[in-house]
């Protein structure tokens, strides 16, 4: 366990350096935010407007996903996994004593807390002053809130699990580039990214229940602003564990099997 | 011409990489087809937005993207100067007898973009098809110079993130705002915003150029003038000069610091 | 004919600011600090030299090269090269002048190395027929029919190297700028590159001026050294020239039959003492083996002595020593 701490411990020291990085991107998040809501908001002005999403609960979700972009977003390139799975590294990764997938989960859940931490503030911030109905509300209730928390944790874990059976695929197309854009456009898509779930169809809104996509950061969100009833996001959380247990057996046991196929071919 | 020489270069490279292409390609045909259901979605809710049908902004979205889409894949050189910059292919460019603009141009061709083309065009045909009026040879000619001015129009706002690139290295995540936020905020009549990102768009970065005031004059829409409307892909394209001048600018800047 | 009058640039560096606020400020407001690249520096080149261009990092090579190559405009002085500034007349410039910038390439990656020939051949509008006989000829001087055919990623540092020579020439240059072009190869290619830099340059006439930190390079190709230090001029001259001004120092090393304590000799400075032998170094003007045998020899017993001219790395070294750079 101490070895884990200490590579997490690295590995968000290092990200933090990246400082300036994050400045741009609490610009474009901020402008993003803006952005979907004037849009949205365009729409909601015709009337017709779902019940169970007000305008000011959109307005809230689309905060949310910008304050927790960087936490949620589908697919982190690291650069250097990458490298080590095209470039056959990885037997080199396997002298350590540590389990791979340890090292993996750790390194990828260190980077993604460390660029939130430096971005969530200044966007909070800017989402909550910003007048005219415009801003980030308060939770629905404090029970809402203390579930959005616990939503966001395992949120963020499983979004390190999906990460982690996209980089598995890798093993087998041998490139990055095109597998993880699939991953993250069809993620983007059913997670509420693209547009908020609440405002679409019906037989959409059932499907993606019975994707992982959703449970990563849409149902954190609902959460928060009780666009669905409290019962049900409890549930739900039930749903978020077994995926997040689910993915992360699977990806073990696939990392396991990649894993001597490499050594097989590296004789 | 020079381009078609590079242009047969970069084919070459991506010969060497099959699968990865494929993959990419697929990739972006999805991409471009989800914004669409996005919008579909919307309207399949909301049924309208200030007066415009899905129809009506299926055609947006198309022209935009398709404009946007053309421009990133054939001219990803220029998109990518940053990166020209930082690995000092500039100065290879500068010790080459022919013209810097020509060889940022076309240096790279990013082909995976070509989904994204592709969808752009299925929807273009799809959403002139099911428009309820006859395209008269005037209506037809307007939208041709919407494409042609959208890609001026992003070519333009490039070569604008170029200069910026040779400036400072922080402001280009800014520039890609303007570039990505208003080719999101475009695919949709910029007047369903307000007032302010009306203005914006129209006097600024007159990206209301080439979709929603002469999409106004092609969906017979009331209020529309021949200078106001039927001619504004034309201002549009105007916009291209201070773009090139501030180009044109930068880079004596780079030929005095080296950045 | 290169002309380089007074030439001096200067740099503003703006100073990061450190935190958020502190980038936040940049934005607005930016302190600058002025570095001086190159100051007054003042050299001519004739047609057909092989000049080695010297100086230890930062001390302005780059900055020198960049602007004779039309990459970078001077702050203040003069450079002149075939009745053109570099600068002004960019295009037109830039076609008689070839560039090979040691570590990064302008052939392409994934591409057979011919084909970046022929784009070459349509970058500079070079007529059919030149651009046969030429690449005939690069290929059979840096033995290149069996690579020339292959995707750049595949070739060694080497072959890499000599195809890059060759893009570069493929518009019969009249000047051939070349940075560091023997970093990290290996010794049989250093050779080989070094041999046909002196073949172009004797047989088209081509002038010739290459950065290097492999002194080797130096002492096989130049006629003439150019050496520059925080961005002055410090010497500008043959090989020869600069031998000889360094000629006395020596390193002298002499093995005794057993193990003396520190000797001490006029004259001499002691360098290291390792078991019976012991180094040291000297900048005597009538230095001469014979006597100084036979005069130690008087009190110590010696077995072998050694003496050894200063390397031109030890030259270049020493220099910059002494101007304080």
């Amino acid at each position: 366990m101490r070895a884990y701490k200490s590579l997490f411990k690295i590995r968000f020291i290092n990200t933090l350096q990246y400082r300036t990085a994050a400045f741009a991107g609490i610009l474009t998040q901020f402008a993003f935010g803006l952005l979907y809501i004037l849009l949205f908001r365009a729409f909601y002005a015709q009337g017709n407007v779902p019940e169970n999403f007000t305008i000011d609960q959109m307005t809230s979700y689309i905060w949310l996903q910008q304050i927790f972009f960087v936490l949620f977003y589908m697919v982190d390139k690291n650069p250097l996994m990458i490298n080590q799975i095209e470039q056959g590294n990885i037997c080199y990764e396997m002298v350590r004593p540590m389990n791979l997938y340890g090292n993996w989960f750790c390194t990828l859940y260190a980077e993604r807390i460390s660029k939130t931490a430096l971005r969530f503030v200044p966007v909070l911030i800017l989402a909550i002053i910003l007048p005219g109905g415009f801003g980030l509300g308060a939770p629905a209730s404090a029970l809402n809130f203390l579930l959005f928390l616990v939503n966001l944790i395992i949120g963020s874990l499983l979004i390190i699990s999906i990460n982690i059976i996209a980089y598995c695929l890798m093993f087998h197309t041998m490139s990055s580039i095109g597998i993880f854009s699939i991953i993250a456009t069809l993620g983007a898509l059913f997670n509420g990214s693209m547009i908020p779930l609440p405002l679409t169809p019906t037989w959409f809104q059932a499907l993606v229940n019975f994707l992982p996509f959703r449970y990563v950061n849409d149902l954190t969100f609902q959460t928060y602003v009780s666009s669905i009833p409290l019962i049900d996001s409890l549930l739900q959380t039930g749903i978020q564990v077994a995926w997040l247990l689910f993915f992360v057996l699977v990806g073990n046991l696939w990392l396991k099997r990649n894993l001597k196929k490499v050594e097989v071919q590296g004789g | 011409m020079l381009y078609f020489k590079y242009f047969k270069m970069n084919l070459k490279k991506i010969a060497q990489y099959r699968l990865s292409l494929l993959l990419s390609l697929i990739a972006q045909t999805l991409t471009a087809s989800m914004a669409l259901l996005t919008i579909y979605f919307l309207f399949d809710r909301f049924k309208i937005v200030q007066g415009w049908t899905f129809q009506q902004v299926s055609l947006s979205y198309a022209v935009v993207y398709l404009c946007f889409s053309f421009t990133e894949c054939f001219f990803r050189g220029i998109d990518h100067f940053a990166l020209l910059v930082k690995t000092g292919q500039l100065d290879g460019f500068l010790v080459k007898p022919r013209g810097v603009l020509t060889q940022a141009l076309s240096c790279e061709v990013e082909f995976s973009k070509l989904g994204r083309i592709l969808v752009g065009i299925v929807v273009l045909i799809y959403s002139c098809y099911i428009q309820p009026f006859v395209w008269t040879p005037l209506k037809i000619t307007v939208l041709l110079l919407m494409l042609i001015c959208g890609v001026v129009m992003f070519l333009a706002l490039f070569l604008i993130g170029a200069s910026v690139s040779i400036f400072t290295v922080e402001g280009i995540e800014a520039m890609n705002i303007l570039t990505d936020g208003g080719r999101e905020l475009c695919q949709y009549p910029v007047n369903i915003y307000g007032k302010f990102v009306q203005n914006l768009f129209t006097y600024i970065i007159p990206f209301a150029c080439f979709n929603y005031l002469p999409m106004m004059f092609i969906f017979d829409m009331p209020n529309v003038t021949l200078f106001g409307n039927i001619l504004a892909p034309l201002y549009g394209m105007l916009f291209f000069i201070p773009a090139y001048l501030l180009f044109r600018f930068a880079l004596k800047k780079y030929t005095s610091t080296g950045s | 004919m290169i002309e380089v009058k007074n030439l001096t640039k200067e740099f503003k560096i703006s100073k990061k600011q450190k935190g958020f606020l502190g980038s936040v400020k940049g934005l607005f407001k930016r302190e600058h600090t002025i570095k001086r690249a190159l100051d007054n520096v003042s050299f001519t080149i004739n047609d057909g030299d092989i000049v080695g261009y010297l100086g230890p990092n930062g001390a302005g090579k780059s900055t020198t090269i960049k602007i004779m190559c039309g990459i970078l405009t001077p702050t203040s002085g003069e450079c002149t090269i075939n009745n053109m500034i570099p600068w002004k007349d960019r295009v037109t410039f830039v076609k008689d002048i070839g560039v090979v910038f040691g570590q990064r390439s302008q052939l392409w990656w994934d591409v057979p190395v011919i084909d970046s020939f022929y784009l070459l051949k349509d970058i500079y509008k070079i007529p059919e027929d030149v651009f046969k006989s030429q690449l005939e000829i690069l290929t059979k001087q840096l033995d290149l029919a069996d690579i020339i055919n292959v995707p750049l990623r595949q070739l060694s540092l080497g072959q890499k190297m000599k195809c890059e020579l060759a893009g570069s020439l493929l518009h019969r240059p009249k000047i051939l700028f070349l940075d560091e072009p023997t970093i990290g190869l290996d010794a049989t290619s250093k050779l080989k590159v070094r041999e046909f830099i002196k073949q172009i340059n004797k047989e088209l006439g081509i002038t010739v001026i290459l950065t290097t930190h492999d002194m080797n390079d130096i002492e096989a190709l130049t006629n003439k050294i150019i050496i520059i230090g925080k961005g002055q001029l410090l010497f500008n001259g043959s090989f020869d020239e600069i031998k000889h001004k360094y000629k006395n120092y020596r390193t002298i090393e002499i093995e005794f039959e057993k193990e003396y304590d520190e000797i001490k000799l006029d004259g001499f400075e002691f360098i290291k003492k390792e078991g019976r032998i012991q180094t040291f170094k000297t900048a005597k003007k009538d230095f001469k083996i014979a006597d100084f045998v036979v005069e130690l020899s008087k009190k110590y017993k010696v077995i072998d002595v050694q003496v050894e001219s200063i390397s031109l790395e030890e030259i270049i070294s020493k220099m910059f020593e002494e101007l304080g750079v």
